[in-house]
């Protein structure tokens, strides 16, 4: 990790932030490593809001992990997080290319230790994409199957939450306009909208070496995953209402964690 | 230019600290977690507050509190303490003495303890903070709120209006000081010479509904010089919209520049 970071101990890991990638396209990344681990996965997070609201559940996630043994790069794409570069710089193009990064961070810094990919929601589609490329094992976290139908799902809560009462008391008899290129609060110009649109997840996943995921108990089940690992649905919700809340490793979700880790431990025998 | 790298302060606070390449002026910025959301803020606002205000000369810091985002978990009561250490780092680092801090819903109400606690603190950001609920002006608000709504919405707001306290408002929820120490506190700080940017926004409306509740909270401290007060009806608590983000980056920026040069 280049630059200004920072390194510690918390409890026998190591945990070291700062930034990675090339002086033009510096990301953030956060990894966590315990000694010799087994494997190590790097995290594509979730797009737009979705990626602040994940962000202590993924943390969380990665600590649980490096405590089994499983090292972790966890990253922010450029525009987005704490990495460099505006909203406008982001891309699903680009999102592919810094997990691409991230990966050769991970290797460089973990020579020998067999590598992964972890994915939640919209970030299952560059670690599906990646994962693929190099033919790796790949975990996903409640994946968003299809582009187009999350797109449709996010106008429509746009066009909620502009007409909400409980976000805006003061709304007169007409919901608040519409943001031009914007979707909830995250900028998306034609472009984006259509790389978006373009993305199915199981045509992406092909030439994984193993998917296993992690989704709601009622989810349908993603074709060609090995296994799936069900959340109760208070558990899966996270991601329904934008808030100033976050999600916290409860007996449920540390109970799947804990399955991808023995998941690792199969693997090994 | 401006510059950016993460660091540990010790005792459960994380952060990453924005400045400009050349030397930042002296007073640094630290914005504190917006509820649980990470250092980042909401929709990335306060990454983009920290660039702004660096391509101004501030440095500064945007933290994980104990329990948030990359830190440790929550070990001990005193948030206090973690910020002040904070100072301390940003000095070195930094070359700050003195500060600004704030930030939006539960990070007001910690800046608020943090201001009264260190002499250091030139600046408070207040976002969605305290006002004490009730009495006329909130129920005048509350009146207005129901008169802009039509007919139609009387039930749902008369249900609002004459519905019980319960122990999920806002009072039981967030980590406010008496109406007592409210009036005294702003008054001390503004004895101080603290500057102090308060403001609301309609998404604050279970609490906050007109802008005479200020001044009845905080007294005659409320129209010191040093004192700015706002109220944003048509913007939500979180900003969710870029017009009220964008609106709120250049409110802030301008505030920073005139009070801290």
């Amino acid at each position: 990790m280049s630059g200004a970071a920072t390194a510690r101990t918390r409890v026998g890991e190591s945990f070291e932030a700062g930034f990675i990638g090339a002086p033009s396209r510096r990301l953030f990344a956060v990894r966590r490593a315990g000694p010799a681990p087994a494997a190590a996965f790097v995290l594509c997070p979730p797009f737009f809001h979705e990626q602040f609201l994940s962000y202590r559940l993924l943390s969380l996630t990665a600590a649980r992990l490096a405590a089994r043994g499983i090292a972790s790069l966890r990253f922010d794409y450029f525009g987005s997080g704490d990495s460099w570069g505006s909203e406008a710089d982001f891309s699903l193009a680009g999102a592919i290319a810094d997990t691409e990064t991230a990966l050769a961070e991970l290797a460089a810094r973990l020579p020998g230790v067999p590598l992964r990919l972890l994915g939640a929601r919209a970030g299952a589609w560059p670690a599906a994409t990646v994962a693929a490329r190099h033919g790796l094992p790949l975990w996903l976290w409640q994946p968003l199957p299809d582009g187009a139908e999350w797109l449709r799902e996010l106008d429509a809560r746009d066009a909620a939450e502009r007409a909400s009462r409980l976000r805006y008391p003061f709304l007169g008899r007409q919901p608040r306009p519409a943001e031009p290129d914007r979707l909830l609060a995250a900028f998306c110009p034609p472009a984006l909208r259509e790389e978006l649109a373009g993305v199915r997840l199981a045509e992406a996943t092909r030439g994984a070496a193993g998917v296993v995921v992690v989704d709601a108990e009622h989810a349908p089940a993603l074709p060609g995953a090995a296994r799936t690992l069900r959340l109760p649905a208070a558990a899966a919700a996270w991601h329904e209402e934008i808030t100033m809340q976050a999600t916290f490793v409860t007996p449920a979700i540390a109970a799947c964690i804990d399955a991808l880790a023995d998941d690792v431990d199969g693997a090994a025998a | 230019m401006i510059e950016e790298s993460a660091h540990d302060f010790g005792g459960g606070l994380f952060g990453v600290l924005t400045r400009p390449a050349e030397r930042a002026r002296r007073v640094a910025v630290v914005l504190l977690n917006a509820g649980f959301i990470h250092r980042v803020g909401p929709f990335r606002l306060h990454v983009d507050v920290a660039r702004e205000l660096a391509a101004l000369g501030f440095a500064v810091l945007r933290v994980d509190e104990p329990g948030i985002g990359d830190a440790p978990p929550k070990r001990g009561p005193d948030d206090v303490a973690a910020v002040r250490r904070a100072f301390d780092r940003l000095g070195e680092l930094a070359g700050a003495d003195r500060f600004v801090v704030g930030g939006l819903c539960s990070a007001a109400d910690r800046a608020w303890k943090v201001a009264l606690a260190d002499a250091r603190v030139v600046g408070a950001l207040l976002l969605d903070g305290y006002v004490r609920r009730g009495g006329y002006w909130y129920r005048l608000g509350q009146m207005q709120l129901l008169f802009g709504r039509g007919v139609g919405a009387f039930a749902t707001l008369w249900r609002q209006f004459s519905r019980p306290r319960d122990a999920a408002d806002d009072a039981a929820l967030r980590d406010w000081p008496t109406p007592e120490q409210a009036r005294s506190g702003l008054a001390r700080l503004v004895e101080r010479g603290v500057r102090v940017f308060a403001l609301y926004t309609g998404g604050a409306a279970t609490y906050f509904t007109h802008p005479r509740q200020f001044e009845a909270t905080y007294g005659a401290a409320a129209h010191a010089a040093g004192v700015r007060f706002e109220h944003w009806r048509e913007a939500d608590h979180l900003f969710l919209q870029q017009r009220d983000r964008a609106r709120l980056i250049d409110a802030i920026r301008a505030w920073c520049d005139e009070e801290f040069r």
